[in-house]
């Protein structure tokens, strides 16, 4: 796959695309096994993120401010 | 920096209302409530206890100075949150001017490692705690590069659009879309290995 068509099917994954081209992704992506491949590693690779950055906490006292 | 006991009881938009008028102890406040995660947005960005602190006391400091031109449009620590990321922006901007490419930049340019990368199909956190997972996103993140940890960051963890992304990276969107979708391949990727060795 180029990366042009991998870009695009991760700005439609974001819901960066607009609602024509949008809509052609969907349509690839139904037909294309590689394609829905690619989108579900990308969506599942967000979804683990999402309300998981890393914690950390400052060690400095208040007194430090 | 004292403890004001009575003030924990008090709403995050009262107390900026007093710091506007000048109440310390008000802003003292929110620095306590927030002052983690303004660090930890900065530890994410610079990978470096020293930079993260100097920068969030930094970012608390701007605060404190421009307090005046907050107007609620978003939440304080939102707002405090843009305010330490730019200031990482512009540490790392320094940070590369003063540093030679490194192999890692010279195969991004060369045409698409991500491209050879294996796609992933199994969930790599499933089964994992939260603060496994945790631990291995921070590593993960460690793994990368600044350009494409930063911009993970930034569309991952603050929900930015490729636009705005682009407007604070000072790139073009199309920069935004190539280290986003090698930042995520490459996550996926070492999330997937330290599954697999986990279960070797």
């Amino acid at each position: 796959m180029k990366t042009e068509l991998m870009l695009k099917l991760q700005s439609w994954v974001d819901g960066e695309l607009p609602e024509a081209e949008a809509a052609r992704m969907a349509e690839w992506v139904r037909t294309d096994k590689e394609a829905a491949a690619l989108v579900d590693e990308l969506r599942m690779t967000s979804q683990y993120l999402a309300g998981n950055e890393p914690q950390v906490a400052l060690t400095e006292s208040r007194e430090f401010y | 920096m004292a403890t004001h006991p009575e003030i924990p009881e008090v709403s995050d938009e009262k107390l900026v209302r007093r710091a506007q008028r000048g109440n310390m102890p008000a802003f003292e406040e929110l620095v306590a409530r927030h002052r983690d995660k303004i660090y930890a947005r900065a530890f994410s960005m610079m990978r470096n206890e020293e930079d993260a602190t100097d920068l969030s006391q930094e970012a608390w400091v701007k605060g404190w100075q421009r307090l005046k031109q907050f107007h609620g449009d978003s939440s304080f620590v939102t707002w405090m949150t843009r305010i330490v990321i730019n200031l990482c922006l512009d540490q790392l901007r320094k940070h590369k001017r003063q540093r030679a490419e490194s192999i890692e930049h010279l195969e991004e340019d060369l045409g698409g490692v991500e491209r050879q990368m294996p796609t992933v199909t199994v969930n790599p956190t499933e089964g994992l705690e939260r603060t496994e997972l945790r631990a291995r996103i921070d590593r993960a993140l460690g793994q990368l590069s600044y350009e494409h940890r930063t911009v993970l960051i930034l569309h991952e963890f603050e929900d930015l659009e490729y636009k705005e992304i682009a407007k604070r990276m000072q790139c073009s969107i199309g920069t935004v879309m190539s280290r986003l979708f090698y930042a995520r391949r490459k996550m996926a990727n070492l999330m997937a290995s330290w599954k697999r060795e986990q279960q070797s």
